[in-house]
């Protein structure tokens, strides 16, 4: 037996979404209306799918299962950045070059060499323009730098 | 019959220029990204839903598409798993056996060849099924009530949880999630905002499109980052595509097998594609394994699971356009697309919408004969998409969702949530939670909610209503026997074996 780390995945999942599950449960509690309206009400569905999430969860805590696969990496962490990135820069940078830098990153965390995720990235947001206004007809958001100048 | 004379008039719509187009576009598409990593039919789908709505097609002619991409994937799926050994879905992982053995014997060609006949012949096959069972089934749906249309939707989680191979548990908490996220949202009944926190943009509660695209491309993303940090990039030599007539023949009753199988399993909803495919292939080796040579690079066991994919593949429309009630994530998706069209699957669809339903198996029969046409001479041409380095394919992948997900609303609230969702699902990815149940959860708990409260108010508040009718009964039983076989199966598994600690 390797040495695993103190708390298994599936325990702290599980506990994580026991509280949230709970949490959700606990506002669901609040949904009301008249008994004589409406049998059901608005608070009994989702009060069953907080019941199946407490189910799995509480599985996920007593019985969890060995960790598998590799663990998340920093990697990982900045391609959620990279995404993440895109609807906060949008107002400023507008669509096209936010999600094309976004990409860009992309696709040097994917490995690719700096000049060619450059061509891929600018390939990307140029496919992505077209998409847009021609087959959408989607307006763009701009983004205010370019703005400021014209 | 009277089903021949509508599925004539099917063929005049799906034999306009559009439709026809649409047809190969969709299967064309479908073995691309069937082939691709990364992309899949579920995204693929989710990526096309706001571009036809707003390029405003009518719905007859963006199911074709929809449905073409579909059927499609399940054969290009079939292509990268015998070359490369990777199967894109789990439905593909038997036919990685005998393809991937044969491949490395070099004989990849006749593998491909082999996969192509099959998926013709299973596709082609199940649809004169769809033909003969979707009228009955529909013609006996139509006395449905709410009560009995609940149980059926309980049905069709219990048998996506119980048939996914997984975790119970696991399975039961992803339906949990999936359910919560549709009652997001104004209820219907009351008025009354559920979970919105004030947030007036979760008043008309989630997308669809924005979670799909999140839980499956977006997390697909991140964990395509990290897979390609461990250096796992498979590759493998390719021979020429070919295969002699008397080996093709060899197969044949073992696509007929196959088909009637992967048909009947399709049906069922929950079962569908994975099941099917194990299914046919260990019936065909007990029937036909003589000498042992399954495993090591058997035609027929290629022949067997792929026949299987396509036949349920179309046999999984059937409790999808005649019920209303979709068995897969897949399938859930096209059901999302349907509404969004303003068409409603359900026993009415043949009456209320003849076009749609007959020119969809029509257009089927027609997209199967340009997947043969396509994949037989060009499957070489395909091939070379497969070397498309991945550090272009995965960016492009996260760049179409960003696109689709602000062609919904025009919203940056909208990518966020995707973003979020992609978070969400690598990480029940790395938990092996499924997903497909989530957006099942999703696309059928409005559908629930109201049958569920259409039925109590029927019943004046009690649940007696609910297993009040005898078929409403039969449902329940059913229900309660997939429930429990993934139990029984598993004490039996820990009797004959004793797990060391």
């Amino acid at each position: 037996m390797k040495p695993g780390p103190p708390v298994k995945r599936d325990r702290l999942a599980g506990v994580t979404i026991l509280v949230l599950a709970l949490s959700a449960g606990w506002l669901a509690l609040g949904f009301r209306v008249n008994f004589m309206v409406d049998p059901v009400g608005p608070r009994a569905f989702p009060l069953v799918a907080v019941g199946l999430l407490l189910i799995g969860a509480a599985w996920m805590m007593l019985r969890p299962a060995p960790d598998s696969g590799p663990y998340p990496s920093l990697h990982i962490a900045l391609t959620i950045l990279a995404l993440a990135a895109v609807p906060i820069l949008i107002p400023w940078l507008g669509f096209v070059v936010t999600v094309g830098g976004a990409m860009g990153a992309v696709a040097l965390l994917m490995g690719g060499r700096a000049v060619a995720s450059g061509i891929a990235a600018i390939a990307i947001a140029a496919a992505l323009f077209l998409v847009f206004v021609y087959l959408l007809g989607v307006p763009l958001p701009v983004g205010r730098l370019f703005l400021l100048e014209g | 019959m009277e089903s021949f004379g509508f599925l004539a008039d099917g063929f005049a719509v799906a034999l306009r220029p559009l439709n026809l187009i649409l047809a190969f576009g969709g299967v064309l598409v479908g073995t691309l990204v069937g082939m691709l990593p990364g992309v899949g039919p579920i995204n693929a789908i989710a990526i096309l839903i706001p571009v036809l709505f707003a390029v405003g097609i009518p719905p007859e002619s963006a199911l074709i598409l929809l449905a073409g991409i579909y059927y499609g994937s399940q054969y290009g799926n079939s292509i990268s798993t015998i070359l490369l050994n990777v199967p894109g879905t789990t439905s593909a992982v038997v036919t990685a056996i005998d393809g991937y053995a044969l491949t490395r014997k070099g004989q990849a060609g006749a593998a491909l060849a082999t996969a192509a006949v099959a998926s013709f012949v299973g596709g082609t096959l199940s649809i004169f099924g769809l033909v003969l069972l979707a009228p009955a089934l529909a013609g006996w749906a139509i006395r449905f009530g709410p009560a009995e249309y609940f149980a059926l939707m309980i049905l069709a989680f219990a048998a996506l949880s119980s048939f996914s191979g997984g975790s119970l548990p696991k399975a039961l908490l992803a339906t949990g999630f999936g359910l919560l996220l549709a009652s997001i949202g104004l209820d219907p009944n009351s008025s009354i905002p559920r979970f919105t926190f004030g947030e007036l943009r979760l008043l008309d509660g989630l997308d669809f499109v924005v979670v799909t695209l999140g839980l499956f491309a977006v997390s697909e993303v991140f964990l395509l980052v990290e897979r390609n940090r461990l250096g796992e990039e498979p590759g493998g030599p390719i021979g020429k595509v070919m295969i002699s007539f008397r080996e093709l023949l060899g197969t044949g009753w073992t696509m007929l097998r196959g088909s009637v199988i992967g048909f009947f399993l399709g049906v069922l909803p929950g079962a569908g594609g994975t099941v099917s495919t194990f299914v046919a292939y260990g019936a065909e080796q007990r029937v036909s394994d003589r000498d042992g040579t399954f495993g090591k690079g058997d035609l027929r066991g290629v022949a067997a699971p792929e026949a299987a994919s396509n036949a349920s593949a179309t046999g999984a429309m059937i409790p999808l356009l005649t019920l209303g009630v979709p068995g897969s994530a897949t399938t859930a998706v096209l059901l999302g697309a349907l509404l969004g069209l303003n068409v409603t699957p359900g026993p009415l669809l043949l009456d209320r919408n003849p076009e749609v339903f007959w020119g969809l198996v029509a257009s089927m029969y027609i997209g199967n004969v340009f997947l043969l046409l396509l994949n037989l001479p060009l499957v070489g041409l395909f091939v070379k998409v497969l070397e498309v380095p991945r550090w272009i394919l995965v960016p492009a992948v996260a760049g179409l969702a960003f696109v689709a997900v602000y062609a919904v609303n025009s919203s940056l609230f909208d990518l966020w949530l995707m973003v979020g969702f992609g978070v969400v699902g690598y990480i029940f990815r790395k938990l092996d939670i499924p997903l497909a149940p989530v957006i099942l959860g999703l696309v059928l708990g409005p559908l629930m909610e109201r049958n569920l409260r259409r039925a109590m108010a029927l019943g004046d508040g009690g649940w007696g209503i609910l297993f009040s009718s005898p078929l409403a009964l039969a449902i329940w039983a059913i229900t309660l026997g997939v429930l429990l076989l993934p139990l029984i199966d598993g004490i039996r598994r820990r009797r004959s074996a004793v797990v060391p600690e």
